[in-house]
């Protein structure tokens, strides 16, 4: 199995100097545990001495595309459609932080490269579950406050990996030393594409649900050993109330609780 | 008179001599297979006899009866056999006088192996070792009591020498016995121990000199620190074979008595087997408490370190690099470089560090600080202070290294004496502020030298770019580094401990003491100060100018112990029955210290995390601030 790992570079949010992006590292990591046998390392822009570090995490190789930070996505696609990257054909799996570091990255590249390539995208994988057959996978989806969720993949397909992913790979420096960083030429034709930038609107907070539980009317009522549909009911009496459910004139979803 | 017999006796030293020359065969052609290591020898065995009774003689006596137990029986022993040798000279034979002569030597010979029987008898100590030291007492009574005899034959009856022949066999048991015990046993420290002495790694430490520096590594050699026995150097492999299993670096090594995975003498017997081709269980002295048993088979060129080799993993991240084996090693084995290179060969070469390490050397790496936390922060604990930041613009007398203690708030406290202490003595100082980075001392202890390079590299840069007169820090590990280690990769300045400075400057009387009347204050030592930097008066005399009541604990000085915090122990996740740190402050509790007086962030924090019940815990400049006499 192939991969390529989207390198940008990264700063220390806190020192401010360059260092690898968590989440790249971790990248690494996952894909080692996913059996990729051959790896590389692929950056959209000219190479750096900052990408060093990536090779004592278990990178061996290194393209930077020299000319392609004009149009990130056009580059790396073609990269990874085109470019011959791996001897023998395309990779199967584009890896990627969930998140940069300040670096030359933008958290919208994963999606588009994957709409580029037509892969199918999984966010945020912190974990491998399951190979469940040849080319699938399940996943673990790491949600915000801990949540974890199966996801299943089947390959080709591109993969954002979070900071919180467990598979940090061990540091060594004997294989930083042999790490190779090529540097490509490309040319990309940035046709202008009329890309619907999405609809700018204001932000506008959204409105927090729960927050009508703090209006009055103290910690509900208390009911032991109640009917179970007596119990529903009281549950979505006190949820119209705090306005979680809207009225049930104006619900537009039919009301269960009467059945 | 003096007939076939004594003949025969001088013959048979001859021979033993021989067989015991062909047994070192194999052991230097082993060594040899180490790295190449270019000596001296000529000089080095020169200076053997001088090293051997100078200062082998002084650790070797600090064992009570160890001194006398050697100077008998190998003084009489040898003396007797080479004299002995002389025989084959026939006017000798034929001198009563002469087998006389031989006759007292081998029955001193005797005396010293009483003593070394009784070591091990009626019980042997945990320290020492068993399996073939047991009979060694065996074979050396064999061959002097035998040689004894056949003085006595030839002495009181010149006539019938033929009599000699039966004590003469038991001497050819004993010299057997003795070619056994220096080929294949204990005793091959006699040669490898000479040896070692005379192509030491760090001559500088003959005489009473020190050198305690980690020395660079190339970054470019094929193999980085030590991962199997023919990493290392030859001279160091015979280092190895001249450890005599006498059990003193056990004794005194912290991280053995809270039992923790490591035995310094059973590590250095673990290298010493490796590189022999034997098995773990050869070793017949204390093991490594707890240390799970590893089955490995060792050789020249398979790994030392790992489960199933010769020394489990644990035992590497054990040590504290306290140097305290190494100070009691009366073979002068250097056991931290030893530790060091292996570390270097687990971390550079396979990346094999705890969790708690790593995680630290990615911050150092990806931060310039171990924390993770802002360089900027480091001086937080001194805002109210408004201390100079040194820019490359202007200048200052001291640039005070805050070290990474400084995050800490305790530590801070210890900094704001230090810098009020400098404002009454009217000194001219500043920081490095945001420009001051981790000196890199964790990441070279914990065998990461790419990162400690890279570390180096940028803070001699800066320091190089500022001027100033000299560095005062009151943190002894960067203290080490910056004054020790910095100048083989381009770095001199005067560096100082901040009790160094402040005794100059109560001698200058530019800081008036007034000794306190406290309760009574023992000294702890730090060992990045003492036994690494030689620095064990100017405490102790700023101590006792600032305290009345001053006491030593048993372990100080050269002696003293270390409180744990060394080596990157503490970010090793190392398993241990007692914490290090207890343990010394039982020590001070034993001599009624009331207040332990400390100059070092790491002891601070080491010591001051002991549940109370215990004594206080106060930085030198802490006390010196509370005594000074406002001018």
């Amino acid at each position: 199995m192939k991969a390529v790992i989207l390198l940008s570079i990264g700063l220390d949010p806190v020192s401010g100097r360059p260092a690898p992006v968590p989440g790249e590292v971790r990248a690494i990591g996952l894909a080692r545990a996913l059996g990729v046998t051959q790896m590389i390392g692929l950056h959209a822009g000219p190479a750096s001495p900052a990408l060093a570090d990536y090779g004592g995490y278990g990178l061996t190789r290194i393209i930077c595309l020299k000319g392609g930070e004009a149009d990130p996505v056009q580059a790396l696609a073609t990269a990874v459609k085109t470019h011959s990257l791996f001897a023998d054909g395309e990779p199967d799996l584009v890896l990627a932080a969930s998140r940069g570091r300040g670096g030359s990255d933008t958290g919208l590249l994963p999606y588009q490269l994957a709409q580029a390539l037509g892969w199918p995208i999984a966010t945020d994988v912190g974990a491998l579950i399951e190979q469940t057959a040849a080319g699938q996978f399940a996943l673990a989806q790491f949600r915000a406050r801990g949540a974890v969720r199966p996801v299943s993949i089947t390959l080709p397909c591109v993969v954002t990996v979070p900071e919180t992913a467990r598979s940090v790979p061990a540091f060594v420096f004997a294989r930083q030393r042999t790490m190779r960083v090529d540097e490509v030429a490309v040319t990309v034709h940035s046709v202008a594409t009329e890309e619907t930038a999405g609809a700018l609107r204001p932000y506008r907070r959204r409105p927090k649900l729960i927050s009508g539980a703090s209006k009055g009317n103290g910690g509900g009522q208390l009911m032991v050993n109640p009917d179970p549909h007596e119990a529903a009911r009281a549950i979505v009496a006190h949820l119209r109330v705090l306005g979680v459910l809207p009225d049930p004139d104006q619900a537009s979803l039919p009301d269960h609780s009467k059945d | 008179m003096g007939g076939r017999a004594g003949l025969l006796a001088s013959g048979l030293v001859w021979t033993i001599a021989a067989a015991l020359a062909a047994s070192a065969v194999p052991m230097v052609q082993r060594w040899r297979k180490g790295k190449s290591s270019p000596k001296d020898m000529i000089r080095g065995l020169a200076t053997v006899p001088q090293r051997y009774m100078v200062d082998v003689h002084h650790a070797v006596e600090r064992r009570k009866g160890a001194a006398p137990m050697h100077a008998l029986v190998a003084g009489g022993t040898l003396a007797g056999s080479v004299v002995l040798a002389a025989g084959v000279i026939p006017a000798l034979r034929e001198s009563r006088l002469y087998w006389g002569g031989v006759g007292v030597f081998f029955a001193t010979a005797i005396g010293g192996t009483y003593l070394v029987w009784k070591r091990r008898n009626p019980k042997k100590p945990s320290w020492l070792s068993g399996g073939k030291f047991l009979w060694l007492p065996n074979a050396l009574l064999a061959w002097n009591l035998g040689g004894t005899l056949v003085a006595l034959v030839h002495v009181a009856m010149p006539g019938k020498t033929g009599v000699a022949l039966v004590p003469l066999a038991m001497m050819a048991a004993g010299g057997a016995g003795l070619v056994v015990q220096v080929a294949r046993g204990p005793m091959r420290h006699a040669f490898s121990g000479v040896t070692w002495l005379a192509a030491h790694s760090r001559p500088e430490r003959f005489g009473g000199g020190r050198s305690t520096d980690l020395r660079p590594l190339d970054l470019t050699a094929p193999t980085l620190g030590a991962l199997v026995p023919s990493d290392f150097a030859w001279n160091i492999l015979a280092s190895f074979d001249a450890c005599i299993e006498c059990g003193r670096c056990e004794q005194h090594c912290p991280a053995f008595a809270a039992g923790q995975r490591l035995n310094p003498k059973a590590l250095i017997q673990g290298l010493a087997l490796s590189a022999r081709g034997e098995d773990a269980s050869a070793y017949t002295g204390s093991p490594a408490p707890h240390a799970p048993p590893t089955a490995g088979k060792g050789s020249m060129t398979s790994p030392i370190i790992g489960a199933d080799a010769v020394i489990h993993p644990d035992t590497l991240w054990a040590c504290t690099t306290c140097r305290s084996c190494v100070e009691q090693c009366p073979m002068m084995i250097e056991h931290v470089d030893a530790i060091v290179d292996l570390r270097r060969g687990q971390t550079l070469m396979l990346g094999e560090v705890r969790p708690g390490a790593a995680d630290a050397l990615r911050r150092l790496r990806d931060t310039g600080e171990s924390g993770g936390r802002p360089l900027s922060a480091r001086a937080d604990g001194l805002a109210g202070e408004n201390i100079p930041v040194l820019t490359e613009e202007n200048q200052t007398d001291v640039l005070l290294w805050l070290g990474d203690g400084a995050y800490e708030l305790r530590y801070a406290r210890t900094l704001r004496a230090l810098v009020k202490l400098l404002r009454l003595a009217d000194v001219k100082f500043a920081i490095l502020g945001e420009a001051e980075l981790d000196c890199g001392d964790l990441a070279r202890r914990l065998g990461d030298e790419a990162t400690f390079q890279g570390l180096a590299t940028e803070v001699i840069g800066t320091l190089n770019n500022r001027r100033f007169q000299r560095i005062v820090t009151a943190d002894p590990h960067a203290l080490n580094v910056l004054k020790n280690e910095y100048p083989a990769l381009g770095g001199r300045w005067e560096v100082v401990h901040h009790t160094t400075f402040l005794d100059e400057l109560v001698s200058a009387g530019r800081l008036k003491l007034d000794a306190r009347d406290l309760p009574s204050v023992a000294y702890h030592d730090p060992c990045y100060l003492g036994r690494y930097n030689g620095e064990f008066d100017a405490p102790r005399r700023l101590l006792a100018a600032a305290c009345k009541t001053t006491v030593e604990m048993e372990r100080h000085g050269k002696q003293s112990m270390c409180c744990g915090g060394g080596g990157g122990n503490p970010v090793s996740d190392v398993d241990a029955e007692l914490r290090i740190p207890d343990i010394r402050m039982g020590q001070a509790a034993e001599v009624g210290a009331a207040i332990v007086a400390v100059g070092c962030p790491g002891c601070t924090a080491m010591l001051e995390g002991v549940p109370e019940p215990r004594p206080e815990v106060k930085d030198i400049a802490e006390l010196v601030l509370e005594a000074v006499v406002p001018a």
